[in-house]
């Protein structure tokens, strides 16, 4: 299982619905969105659309799992 | 400038004694009239003081010129001049972008004005760039010092404090610990995040 954990404001949102697009399971608790999927947590840039500083941003709340690929166009978390 | 300050709990000790912002930033120069023409004619800041003595401040220390422009808020830019003393080399690349001062203006009209009357002094001024709550262009004054122009694209909110906290406690905790990496730090925040989540939901 791989966890993302995404603040729960409107720059990040689009990660949150690319998650969800994806059937990601997305559980919102206090300030932050949780996004767990069984195995690989991968987003691409184009599914979210997000200027270089929110792209680049995208880990600020933390995860759970290994950092393959943080790039200009892909995100991809592993299980460890 | 609206305050934000988050609403925080303040120690009662710290009640009563509380910072009120910048009074003045002071920076060197060895290039006093193209910093009062820049400074006072581009950006329009008033010169409003000026002191000038001999080095009194230790045996070693060169004879000056301490002069300040009022940045409109109760708060001013500062220069030293020192008399003899050479020049220093200027800060690496990445010095430079980091040590800088960003400049308040409240809207997206006003950002772009002033990146058109700085082009129009030909200084070379970057496109706006947005951040994450703020745009900004970027430009140097004839110091070589990073100037930055900045709005903000929403207010700082009480949720961007909560999690500015957990961050540092996370960053904390990776730099008291040997090599801290980017990496190491998100995994900690993520463990802070859970926790977060994990109490919301109790």
């Amino acid at each position: 299982m791989t966890t993302l954990y995404v603040l729960d404001i409107p720059e990040f949102g689009a990660f949150v619905e690319a998650a969800e697009n994806q059937d990601m399971t997305v559980r919102r608790a206090g300030d932050y969105v949780e996004v767990t999927t069984d195995g690989p947590l991968e987003i691409q840039r184009a599914q979210v659309g997000a200027r270089p500083a929110i792209w680049f941003a995208a880990l600020t709340a933390g995860y759970q799992g290994r950092l393959v690929t943080l790039d200009e166009d892909r995100l991809l978390l592993v299980e460890k | 400038m609206t305050d934000q300050v988050p609403e925080v709990v303040l120690p009662p000790e710290l009640a009563a004694l509380r910072l009120k912002g910048v009074d003045h930033l002071a920076w060197v120069t060895w290039k006093p009239e193209e910093t009062v023409r820049f400074y006072r004619d581009v950006l329009g800041l008033p010169l409003v003081h000026a002191i000038t003595a001999t080095g009194w401040v230790s045996e070693t220390f060169p004879d000056f010129v301490h002069f300040f422009f009022a940045l409109g808020t109760g708060d001013h830019l500062a220069f030293f001049y020192y008399f003899g003393l050479p020049e220093e080399e200027q800060p690496g690349d990445l010095m430079h972008r980091s040590r800088h001062l960003a400049l308040h203006v409240d809207t997206e009209q006003e950002l772009l004005d002033w990146r058109a009357r700085l082009k129009a002094h030909g200084v070379r001024v970057t496109p706006p760039l947005a951040h994450e709550l703020l745009e900004s262009i970027y430009f140097d004054d004839p110091n070589g010092i990073q100037l930055e122009i900045t709005r903000p694209l929403r207010p700082f909110a009480p949720i961007d404090a909560r999690d500015a906290e957990l961050t540092l406690r996370a960053l904390s905790d990776v730099t008291r610990n040997g090599k801290p990496t980017v990496e190491e730090m998100w995994r900690r925040k993520g463990e802070l995040s859970r926790a977060h989540t994990e109490e919301q939901n109790r």
